[in-house]
């Protein structure tokens, strides 16, 4: 079960609905979102801290910290705040675990 | 008269947007490299296409200016090489390395104008590792190019007009605030009046922004400590503790943003040999943006941080002295526009410094009463502890010894995030004023570079 999302959407809900996965899991997102906004809204959580192995939800949203990144099922790495979301992607939160 | 050399401007904000719109004016032809996918920077920054808000939801009071520069510059793309998601990773005296959808290029240039803008001035607080911590131009971007409030309610932390502006956006796009901690003093505001008043109407824009905060409710604190972020049962941000010297408080938000006004993002030209200014924190240049190697111009906030307005006002003049030096006349309207823009950008640095007088960063007390477990690098989870030990016990008058000895600034953010903190405590401990403390030297690649696996 996911846990209640912090996010929340202010305006801007009248947009095409896409279909993608995130760690298995079938989200709904908007045209126009981001990875990170797909997530926020859903599962809630980007990559383990590899230290804490705490999650983490991203955190500068710029491009700059590079602490959202996520992976295709190929093993290609994103940064969820700076990549749009597509229909029937699959990505995956945890690339450490998955050995990349 | 004009000549065929290679222009590339790194940066599509206010800065690199008008220098390259100067340029095709004068019937040149700039590569422009944005790491974004679309122009327009981070204060100008476009929602994706499927977006609907008018530019007054947007950008509020900056709208109109929002709309020209968009639209100035999309006049212009037939008579650029616009290269949107393109960064520039590396670069010497020649060649910019890129990575950009069509994969690694090496770009050859003869003339390099960089406006590569700042990301948020951090310092750290017992607990801001925990999810749901952001930065302030993070939930500025959420807000503006998503539509999305990162927590309900969010709180915000730091000092700087950005603390005011991001909050009162929040307010005005109908989000919950769960409070506004200004870490520098109410007074300090008055005290830098005399500065403030070189642009008295958006010194007015400012305090009316606390005003409405004020008014509509949301708790304000100034002049007081953050003590910790506290976190729920999954470790993500549950609460924010702050003193203000005499009593704690609590308060439950589900999301925070930090931010303490902004660094620039200097370091192409720390990669290019560009020396520093003397006293100063920033690469020398000269009035114009011209920089001591041939060639090479820097303008906007990755140079010295003044805001979108003071940014447009150096893309132009940076461009300017491009033109000169590539042999190009000036028009006598050109002359005089040139002369209007420099007083003008006079003017805003009077302005600048008054925000960093209303503003300043967290006082060396404050890192002293920092508990030892704080982390101060988020990416390679370093806590204040061993950064101090370091400091003391190996003299560390350079935050790359504390680099080398504790591996802060090794990860992913490449210390872009913990730079300043580490720059305060060196100061604190040596006494030195902080223009005297050496920023992290930069290392190629600038950013982490994905390299494709082909067996995959």
């Amino acid at each position: 079960m996911s846990p209640k999302p912090r996010a929340k959407r202010l305006s801007e809900t009248n947009r095409a609905i896409v279909s993608l996965q995130i760690d298995n899991v079938p989200v709904e997102a908007l045209a126009g979102d981001t990875l990170l906004t797909a997530i926020l809204l859903s599962t809630g959580q980007t990559g383990r801290d590899a230290f804490n192995q705490t999650r983490q939800a991203g955190f500068c949203l710029m491009g700059a910290c590079q602490s959202c990144w996520v992976w295709s099922a190929a093993g290609q790495r994103f940064r969820a705040c700076d990549t749009p979301v597509q229909q029937g992607l699959q990505i995956y939160t945890d690339g450490e675990r998955l050995g990349w | 008269m004009v000549s065929g050399d290679k222009i590339v401007i790194v940066g599509a904000g206010p800065a690199g947007m008008e220098a390259a719109i100067t340029l095709v004016k004068a019937g040149l032809r700039p590569t422009v490299i944005d790491a974004n996918a679309r122009s327009g920077g981070q204060i100008y920054r476009r929602p994706p296409a499927d977006h609907r808000r008018s530019y007054k939801d947007i950008y509020g009071a900056d709208a109109a200016k929002a709309r020209y520069l968009h639209d100035a510059f999309d006049a212009i793309r037939k008579r650029i090489d616009y290269r949107p998601d393109t960064r520039v990773w590396a670069a010497d005296k020649a060649t910019l390395f890129l990575d950009s959808p069509e994969g690694p290029l090496a770009l050859p240039y003869d003339k390099l104008i960089l406006c590569t803008g700042a990301t948020d001035r951090l310092f750290p607080i017992l607990g801001w590792e925990a999810p749901g911590c952001y930065s302030l131009g993070g939930a500025q971007i959420a807000l503006k190019s998503q539509a999305l409030a990162l927590g309900d309610p969010i709180g915000f932390v730091g000092a700087g007009p950005l603390l005011w502006l991001v909050a009162w956006q929040h307010l005005k796009a109908g989000s919950e605030v769960a409070g506004v901690w200004c870490t520098a003093p109410l007074k300090n505001l008055f005290v830098a009046l005399p500065w403030l008043a070189a642009r008295p109407g958006l010194a007015l824009r400012g305090l009316g922004q606390i005003f409405a905060l004020w008014r509509a409710g949301v708790p304000i604190k100034y002049g007081g400590r953050p003590l910790a972020v506290t976190a729920d049962a999954e470790g993500h941000v549950s609460g924010f503790q702050w003193s203000n010297g005499v009593k704690s408080s609590q308060t439950p938000l589900r999301a925070l943003a930090l931010g303490w006004h902004l660094r620039s993002e200097a370091q192409l030209p720390h990669l290019l040999s560009v020396p520093k200014a003397q006293g100063q924190n920033r690469p020398m240049v000269d009035g114009l943006g011209r920089s001591p190697t041939r060639g090479l111009y820097l303008a906007g906030d990755g140079l010295e941080i003044m805001g979108a307005d003071a940014a447009r006002i150096a893309g132009r003049m940076a461009a300017v002295a491009l033109l000169r030096d590539t042999g190009c006349r000036q028009t006598f309207v050109n002359k005089l526009k040139l002369v209007s823009d420099r007083i003008k950008h006079a003017r805003m640095r009077v302005f600048s410094s008054g925000l960093a007088r209303s503003f300043p960063p967290p006082e060396a007390e404050t890192f002293l009463a920092l508990p030892e477990t704080t982390v101060v690098c988020r990416c390679e989870n370093v806590r204040l502890a061993a950064v101090r030990a370091a400091a003391e016990n190996w003299k560390c008058k350079d935050i790359n010894r504390i680099k080398a000895l504790t591996r802060t600034g090794m990860g992913r953010c490449q210390g872009r995030y913990c730079s300043a903190t580490l720059m305060a405590i060196v100061a604190a401990e040596t006494d030195l004023p902080i223009s005297d403390i050496p920023e992290y030297r930069a290392q190629a690649p600038i950013y982490p570079l994905e390299i494709p696996n082909k067996q995959r």
